[in-house]
């Protein structure tokens, strides 16, 4: 066999790929706080997968005849001002968090890849566009910009996706011009192209691969992020509205001081709940990036 | 230097303009009439229809978009902001009231929050893998994680429900004549607030980077010398660690502003934070734009200081062998 025989050389690429994967994952495996976020991340998923089966009350529910009981067996987080049982509210509120987490950031992803390829592959004055429109969004403070926005389309759950959306864009596709930046200089896109594969064929059936480490770190740090937004829109009140569970809008209730001092068993299970998500997620996100980054030999906390 | 400067703010021109027309998209997909935004209310109120219609002409509000979005502008650089529908005010005054408290909030907070940062990020580069870095470290990873208004509230059950050690909303307490002391004593917790959320980033930050700068060569050339290791660390390493330092507070510094919404909201401190939260539940359109267009210069002003004592840390750039980090 020589070495010019193409099945030979295609499974040559196959095995390496392969490696370099499980490579991957073995040292993502042996990042233990990876491990244990996986393991919280899943186990809020399941709980809010499995909520009606977990909970004979719907979370939006309200029976004024039962307001404000500490924990008993019936209600086993109690029952906040408004006769909403707290066990069942932070059951479907992960739902919530996870349903604004993985939406904001898959349409971001998507926006986010597609301008940051273009501007990176093609350079010239396309970059310089979407440079300056992301540098302007970079340079505000997300929150606020989100806020403006919510108050202008009004507060739902879809547009609070739809916002965190199209805010948080322009990171990603800073990253991926970056990227693009630097490998669309190198020898195997100049190789490709004298074989005459398309612009399309080179950005993402060649290029893109090459960025699925990054960009899935990246990914995992912004849901983290989109999860926490979500919650402070809730809290403030301009984001998830009552009677749709939110562990952000649960905890805004503790805003009234006799809630924030006799009713802790109403606050402290949401604050928790995403206390402990956006660790988890974080953990992961650290775990990915040291398993990703062949240039993170440091580890960092 | 001043080449530097200058070449600075021209490049903040533009991301200016694009922030007033992002302003003004927004501005002009906002429900209701914009007429009420532009005009006294109680003029307004008081106006025939032909007026309101010869009004909405002298405002130029019956032109084309970019027509609008120059007088808009031109209105804006005169400060001329528009009404507040909500609060039948000028909305520049109520920027300019609102203004002050802020800015006393987050320049405490700012300076607090830094200082605490890089102490405790050097703190745990020079004991890595000790007990103090594990705390460090622990300390930093879990404030980032929980979101602020959660340590907020969790201050306010602790040092004002239970202990009654702190007042919990306001600036002053009423009718107590506004002392410093009260001042100082509402301040405590809002900018403490703030401050750890900055810290724990910056420590994360400032930890890398002096670990990054400790392994150097010139570290170790340094110490074989036998100079004391105080002057090392301060003088050698941490000058030079210093430029991604800067570096991370500019980036963290929208983070703070948001921040500062959270907790203004929270300990009902009298700023621009919790009045954009009230601008936006009642949909003031004007008042909003005000708010965006302040902190959006506040924070380009601010990203320009950064700019420019990142040229102070770094000789390179000032000589224009880097344009930007």
């Amino acid at each position: 066999m020589t070495t010019g025989d193409p099945a030979w050389a295609s499974s040559q690429v196959v095995q390496e790929h392969d490696t370099l994967f499980r490579l991957a994952l073995r040292r993502f495996v042996r990042h233990r706080l990876a491990i244990i976020g996986v393991a919280i991340l899943a186990a809020i998923a399941a709980l809010a997968v499995l909520a009606p089966f977990l909970t004979p009350f719907s979370a939006e529910d309200l029976d004024l005849l039962s307001i404000r009981l500490p924990p008993s067996s019936t209600h086993p987080l109690g029952t906040d001002p408004l006769g909403f049982d707290v066990w069942s509210r932070v059951l479907f509120g992960a739902r919530t968090s996870l349903v604004v987490g993985f939406g904001a950031v898959a349409i971001s992803l998507m926006i986010g890849t597609l301008l940051g390829v273009t501007a990176g592959f093609y350079g010239g004055w396309i970059d310089q566009v979407i440079g300056r429109l992301t540098d302007t969004i970079l340079s505000l403070p997300a929150l606020l910009l989100v806020i403006v926005f919510v108050s202008i389309v009004g507060p739902s759950l879809q547009s609070v996706i739809v916002v965190i959306a199209l805010l948080t864009w322009p990171g990603i596709a800073r990253l991926v011009r970056g990227q693009y930046l630097a490998l669309r200089e190198s020898e195997f896109v100049t190789a490709v192209r004298v074989v005459g594969v398309t612009d399309g064929a080179i950005i993402f059936r060649h290029l893109l691969p090459n960025i699925l480490g990054p960009l899935s770190v990246a990914a995992t740090f912004y849901t983290a992020q989109a999860i926490l937004l979500e919650a402070a829109l809730s809290f403030l009140g301009l984001g998830v509205k009552p009677p749709t569970p939110s562990w952000g809008n649960m905890v805004n209730q503790a805003q009234n001081a006799a809630t924030l001092q006799l009713l802790p068993w109403t606050w402290v299970p949401p604050a928790l709940a995403i206390a402990s998500i956006v660790l988890a997620i974080n953990f992961i996100g650290d775990g990915l990036r040291d398993a990703l980054d062949p240039r993170s030999n440091v580890r960092r906390g | 230097m001043g080449t530097y400067v200058a070449r600075r703010i021209l490049i903040s021109i533009p991301v200016l303009f694009g922030i007033t027309i992002l302003a003004f998209g927004a501005l002009s997909l906002a429900p209701g009439d914009p007429l009420t935004s532009r005009m006294d209310p109680e003029l307004l109120s008081r106006m025939t229809a032909e007026e309101i219609a010869s009004a909405r002409h002298a405002l130029g509000l019956d032109q084309s978009a970019p027509v609008r979005y120059l007088l808009w502008l031109g209105g804006l650089l005169r400060g001329d902001f528009g009404y507040s529908v909500v609060n039948q005010r000028l909305v520049v005054d109520e920027l300019s009231a609102r203004l002050p408290p802020t800015l006393l909030l987050m320049t405490t907070a700012l300076l607090v929050g830094v200082f605490l940062g890089v102490a405790f990020g050097i703190l745990a580069a020079i004991r890595q893998y000790s007990w103090l870095d594990y705390a460090l470290t622990a300390f930093s990873t879990s404030f980032i994680a929980i979101p602020g208004f959660v340590v907020g509230l969790v201050m306010i059950y602790l040092f004002g429900a239970a202990l009654k050690i702190l007042p919990t909303t306001g600036m002053f307490t009423l009718g107590k004549g506004n002392s410093l002391d009260d001042l100082a004593a509402h301040m405590v917790m809002p900018v403490s607030l703030l401050a750890v959320g900055l810290s724990a980033q910056l420590t994360r930050y400032t930890r890398a980077a002096m670990l990054e700068v400790l392994s150097a060569d010139y570290v170790t050339t340094a110490r074989s010398k036998g100079l004391r290791s105080r002057i090392v660390l301060l003088r050698h390493a941490f000058r030079n660690a210093l430029i991604p330092i800067v570096t991370v507070i500019g980036l963290t510094l929208p983070d703070l502003v948001a921040g500062a919404v959270i907790t203004e909201s929270l300990f009902g401190w009298p700023g621009m934070g919790q009045m954009a939260v009230k601008a936006a539940s009642s949909r003031d359109p004007a008042l909003l734009m005000g708010v965006i267009i302040v902190v959006a210069s506040a924070v380009l002003i601010s990203n320009l200081v950064v700019d420019v004592l990142y040229g102070v840390a770094d000789p390179r750039v000032r000589l224009g062998a880097r344009a930007r980090a």
